[in-house]
């Protein structure tokens, strides 16, 4: 539009300019009559006299002593119109400014063209072809338990169950159970509305006050989902300029969390502290350098860590994190209710004590027995996350049986006068059934143990001794073993398997959890599964 | 066009909003410096680390939101069905002065009305059918699998769950997952990642946003339910390309909701899925508040305005509203469903729903499909849209600026300004009406608003009750703005309702008034329609041509198939009885309504009952 109207101006000017000059010179002359000549001969151009005449008449208008002469005409105001037209000129090259050539590609499309594009356009599917990437095996379908016991569809007789994070067996222990059962008989099953909603269901304040108790911190908050909790946790504390890093053995929800907050992000190489450390410094010579503002930094790693099972040295994260004022993370979902004295966690494992880690987040899912996370802290951390953790504020809140479940647990830990509790009992026989998988799993040949024997986490993981470095094969390898353990052995175990989404895939293991209901016998026959097992499937 | 463009504030309502926002925070300001004069050397937070809230923010939180903190959170102790105990609070002093939100239970309780739960179909407390199998499901599979789903977390339930739900949308496959908001926010990035382009409704809920950024894709925003504007950007999109590099998109997903939850108002997914299958975009349609809700069977916002799903390349909804649970669904084709599971985070990551919750979801579905075996489902529905409808007329007429769609059973109600409405909303539960208020940041300044979710638990008594109530703390309120523009909208988009849902004859003498007042009552008029098709099917068995109204001769014969498959003795004597109630039957098919066929298998099973010379009993 712009560009046709500065084109119409330009050949406005043009004409204007080559116009007016022309016809006011016409009408001056005009004015002075010419000097009378003859009729005939000036009529007359095709002869040669004609012509001569002519030019002779023109000769006499134009040339010396004539009226259109340029001395004469400029004298006798021509002047005037000499200027007026280099006014006219200067005025067209004013206007000429605005004018600059486009490029052709920059005009805009036409209704045709997009048309035409819209036509052409094909999009790819909206999920890639699965055709000829080797299918991971259906999930066995459970349909019934009997303590470390399930029964499976399509398989008659009952199998060892390594393959749930139940550690305490809370998800199947009869009165949790019969609690919960009472809980839906008088509250229904779902809550029917976001917390902020009248969706709080003073199941839902019991468990936050007995968390917070639990934990000695001022308060605590409870999530809906697992893997919604981390992922909402991190973006309320962070934003475009604050400082994010993690452990780069973190699992996704901690991951999907730090691309959410769209904050400056950073990963140190596994339990790593010296190049935490210089991570953390070149963020702090970058704000020096351009001299931000003091911002919120955050480090984020793993009590134990899901995809791995090994556990991150709190202690000496504790330091670097105090020595540089940042702020500390926990995500304690496989530590709590399984490491420490009273069961809160690494953080207690490590010495740590309440209030010393700023945000500790864990899922329910695992030791608790129930669906969910929690996260808890100072009011202020917690109080924030009500008004900006989107799991919480946009989420319909969790089924209050469910928080009725999380309150059994940690009922059953919480210590009496004398120190001892329920829950504690449990967790050190938990700990024995560790240490004794543990022990037997670190000789079987054809399989690493991840961690060592010593470690006292409940997340096994067994790499491949030999990869073939192909890690759709060492996958392949390991469902053939898991397969087998199940089919000959009795023993439910499970391969571990990441999506795509996961910016670092760690390698295929096979997965095995300890589990407080697995009995001694139980643990041989896991054990002896798998050793036959890998014997039968490494060798074939 | 949507109800939400013809709301606008009266100008003394934007001047008092104003005077009273810019007056709370003077106010704080005022009590900021009074604090710091007060505690000079008092600093907050530890030293060396940057506060975890930014100033502004929490200046909010402290002076503004602290003031009216108790509007919200309001904890409950009972099952949030049509009554609920909603527990008595208190403020407390926090000594240190610079905490104004601090707010405890106080032990006892008051017993509202709850106009404030997601409860559409009443599933939310103890059901006789649904209860007894959620507890068993707990007794046998435990309390949680405590694994996540590709591992040890799928058991009998869920399978039967996943097969239950593509049945009852009609596609081909389904996934569940244990949270409604990490369905969306773990699936849209499985879908799109960069180099792709979501094109969403300016309305869309955080879940979607959160899934959306969590992705890496591209967005834009077209007007909220505007078909147009959103095939502008759409061809625009395509012919540019992506920004910069003006390489093609590699796909594009549209994201519409099926009933806005702060506008009520049903999505036009007509208008829309025709836009996106021109431009061969991908549509992701999120069901959360219209599943169970909408549509004569409750089958949602496709059964409401007559697409096939199919043509819904993603069906996404929640389980946490109309069935009384917790968790989500994504509904597709298989290949797409296939691919969810190899890929989503919370399929392989998250812990899987819990046994109790699946099977909650379960037998609430066997009970809107009548597979428990009664008509509890269809009655449940017609409640439903019953109670709204009624509801929504009866406070249009009051003078109220109400928005939202017929058949939606959430309407806000516009109060303008943020006083109002904290006002409105402590006024409701002093007359023992729970109700949710929703103001900024939820919405823009000006557009504060209060919250009314209709259930099929109400009783017409109940809502007659309710609005009594609701008219003295209107008054008190001055909340009759009686935007003119709105009410015509409204009534004539009643009219188009009634027209696809009931037929013309009923559509000319529709209007709000006449819906209040309860001559024009929906129930009683398909009870009309329904003894009006069974005189006809009976004329067109015994060989009579089809006299008066209604369509073609095989239209009535389809009709008279519906009636030959509701005519068994039992749904029958439910009829009857429910007349004997003075209610109107509740299984009777719509008249007009032409997208609703019945299935192959129940034409079958008609061909087989319907014989010449048989009348159809009643």
């Amino acid at each position: 539009m712009k560009s046709i109207m500065s084109r119409r101006r330009v050949v406005a000017g043009l004409a204007l300019a080559t116009i007016v000059p022309l016809v006011s010179a016409c009408l001056i002359a005009s004015t002075h009559e010419a000097r009378p000549s003859d009729d005939d001969q000036s009529l007359n151009l095709f002869s040669l006299k004609g012509i001569s005449g002519a030019f002779r008449a023109f000769w006499d208008i134009v040339g010396p002593g004539g009226k259109l002469h340029p001395a004469y005409f400029l004298e006798h105001k021509g002047h005037l119109l000499i200027e007026g037209a280099l006014i006219l000129v200067i005025v067209y090259l004013v206007l000429q400014h605005s004018f600059k050539v486009r490029r052709h590609a920059q005009e805009p499309l036409t209704e045709k063209e997009i048309d035409q594009l819209c036509k052409e356009w094909s999009p790819e599917p909206l999920v890639p072809s699965t055709a000829g990437v080797p299918e991971p095996p259906e999930p066995h379908v459970i349909t019934g338990l009997d303590g470390p016991y399930v029964y499976l569809k399509g398989r008659k007789e009952k199998v060892i169950n390594a393959a749930s994070s139940n550690y305490l067996n809370m998800a199947n222990n009869k009165e949790n159970k019969i609690e919960s059962i009472e809980t839906v008989n008088t509250y229904g099953v779902g809550s029917c509305g976001p917390r902020g909603f009248y969706g709080t269901i003073d199941k839902h304040l019991d468990l936050e006050k007995e968390l917070a108790e639990f934990y000695g911190t001022e308060a605590a908050i409870i999530y809906s989902y697992d893997v919604a909790t981390i992922a909402s946790i991190i973006p309320a504390f962070a934003n475009r300029k604050d400082i994010m890093i993690y452990d780069e053995f973190c699992s996704y929800p901690i991951q999907a969390g730090c691309t959410i907050s769209r904050a400056r992000v950073a990963t140190f190489k596994h339990n790593d502290m010296d190049d935490l450390i210089r991570v953390i410094e070149k963020f702090e010579a970058e704000d020096k350098a351009k001299r931000k503002p003091l911002c919120r930094k955050l480090i984020v790693v793993e009590g134990i860590y899901a995809n791995y099972g090994d556990m991150a040295p709190l202690k000496s994260i504790w330091e670097i994190k105090n020595k540089y004022k940042y702020r500390l993370m926990v995500d304690e979902s496989h530590a709590f209710g399984v490491l420490g004295a009273t069961g809160r966690g690494a953080c207690e494992h490590f010495g740590l004590k309440s209030g010393q880690v700023e945000i500790i987040a864990a899922s329910m899912s695992h030791a608790m027995g129930s669906v969910g996370g929690f996260c808890v802290g100072d009011r202020d951390i917690v109080e924030h996350q009500r008004l900006s953790g989107s799991g919480y504020c946009f989420s319909a809140s969790l089924p209050p049986y469910l928080a009725v479940a999380g309150s059994y647990m940690l009922r059953l830990l919480r210590p009496d006068k004398g120190g001892n509790s329920p829950g504690k009992e449990l967790m050190s026989l938990l700990q024995k059934k560790i240490r004794s998988l543990r022990d037997q799993l670190k000789g079987i040949p054809g399989l690493k143990l991840f961690g060592g024997a010593a470690l006292p986490s409940p997340v096994i993981h067994m790499h491949l001794a030999k990869s073939s470095g192909n890690t759709v094969e060492d996958q392949e390898t390991l469902y053939h073993i898991a397969d087998h353990m199940l089919v000959n052995g009795g023993v439910l175990v499970l391969v571990s398997q990441y999506s795509k989404l996961d910016i670092r895939r760690p390698p295929p293991s096979l997965l095995i959890y300890a589990n407080v209901a697995l009995g001694e016998k139980e643990i041989l026959t896991v054990v002896g599964a798998l050793r036959k097992a890998v014997k039968d499937v490494i060798k074939a | 066009m949507s109800s939400g463009d013809t709301i606008a504030p009266p100008f003394f309502s934007i001047l008092s909003a104003l005077f009273i926002l810019s007056a709370a925070s003077i106010f704080g300001k005022i009590r900021d410096v009074m604090y710091f004069l007060l505690h000079p050397f008092k600093t907050k937070g530890k030293t060396g680390y940057a506060p975890i809230r930014d100033p502004t923010e929490d200046f909010y939180m402290r002076r503004m939101y602290g003031r009216i903190v108790d509007c919200w959170n309001r904890p409950i102790c009972s099952a949030p069905t049509a009554w609920v105990n909603v527990m008595k609070r208190e403020r407390v002093r926090d000594t240190t002065g610079v905490d104004t939100a601090h707010i405890v239970p106080t032990g006892g309780h008051t017993r509202c009305l709850n106009l404030s739960s997601y409860n559409y179909l009443g599933f939310a407390a103890f059901d006789p059918y649904c209860t007894p199998r959620a507890v068993a499901a707990i007794e046998d599979l435990g309390i949680s699998n405590c694994s996540p789903r590709v591992h040890a977390g799928t058991t009998s339930v869920h399978v039967e769950l996943e097969e239950l739900v593509a049945r009852f949308l009609g596609v081909e496959d389904a996934i569940t997952y244990g949270m409604g908001f990490a369905t969306n926010s773990s699936t849209i990035p499985a879908l799109v990642s960069k180099g792709c382009l979501v094109i969403s409704d300016a309305l869309n809920h955080s879940s979607i946003v959160t899934g959306v950024r969590a992705s890496g894709a591209k967005v834009k925003v077209f007007r909220h339910n505007d078909a147009d504007h959103l095939e502008k950007l759409l061809k625009l999109a395509i012919a540019e390309g992506q920004p910069r590099s003006h390489r093609p998109w590699k796909k594009i997903l549209v994201i519409v909701e099926g009933v806005y939850s702060m506008e009520g108002e049903t999505c036009r997914l007509k208008e829309i899925v025709e836009v996106a299958k021109k431009y061969r975009a991908y549509t992701y349609l999120d069901e959360a508040h219209s599943v169970g809700a909408l549509g004569p069977t409750g089958r949602g916002c496709c059964e409401h305005w007559g697409v096939d799903p199919r043509d819904v390349d993603i069906m996404m909804g929640t389980f946490t509203k109309s069935f009384g649970s917790c968790g989500g669904y994504i509904a597709g084709k298989r290949e797409v469903i296939e691919y969810l599971r190899r890929h989503s985070p919370a399929h392989l990551y998250a812990c899987s729903m819990a046994p109790g919750c699946a099977e909650q979801v379960i037998s609430a579905l066997h009970v809107m499909m009548g597979m428990d075996g009664t008509d509890r489902g269809k009655q449940k529905i017609d409640q439903l849209h019953d109670n709204a409808n009624y509801v929504r007329s009866r406070l249009l007429t009051m003078g109220l600026d109400v928005l939202g769609s017929w058949d939606s059973p959430v309407m806000p109600i516009m109060t303008y300004n943020a006083a109002k409405m904290v006002a409105f909303s402590r006024l409701t539960l002093a007359r023992k009406l729970a109700m949710v208020i929703v103001g900024f940041p939820a919405t823009p300044v000006l557009l504060t608003r209060t919250r009314i979710c209709i259930s099929a638990a109400h009783t017409r008594e109940d809502l007659d009750w309710a609005i009594e109530q609701m008219e003295e703390v209107v008054d008190l309120c001055m909340l009759r703005y009686r935007t003119k523009a709105l009410y015509q909208l409204v009534e004539s988009e009643l009219k188009d309702h009634i027209k696809r849902h009931f037929g013309p004859e009923l559509a000319k003498r529709a209007t709000i008034k006449a819906l209040a007042a309860g001559e024009l009552d929906l129930r009683r008029s398909k009870r009309l329609d329904h003894q009006l098709e069974l005189d006809q099917s009976a004329k067109a068995v015994h060989g009579s041509n089809g006299v008066g109204v209604g369509g073609n001769g095989h239209q009535q014969q389809q009709e008279q198939q519906q009636q030959s498959t509701s005519s068994k003795p039992k749904r029958a004597a439910a009829n009857s009885k429910a007349q004997l109630e003075g209610k109107g039957p509740a299984a009777s098919p719509r008249n007009g309504d032409t997208h609703r066929k019945p299935l192959a298998s129940m034409q079958a099973h008609a061909k087989a009952f319907v014989r010449p010379g048989v009348v159809v009993s009643k």
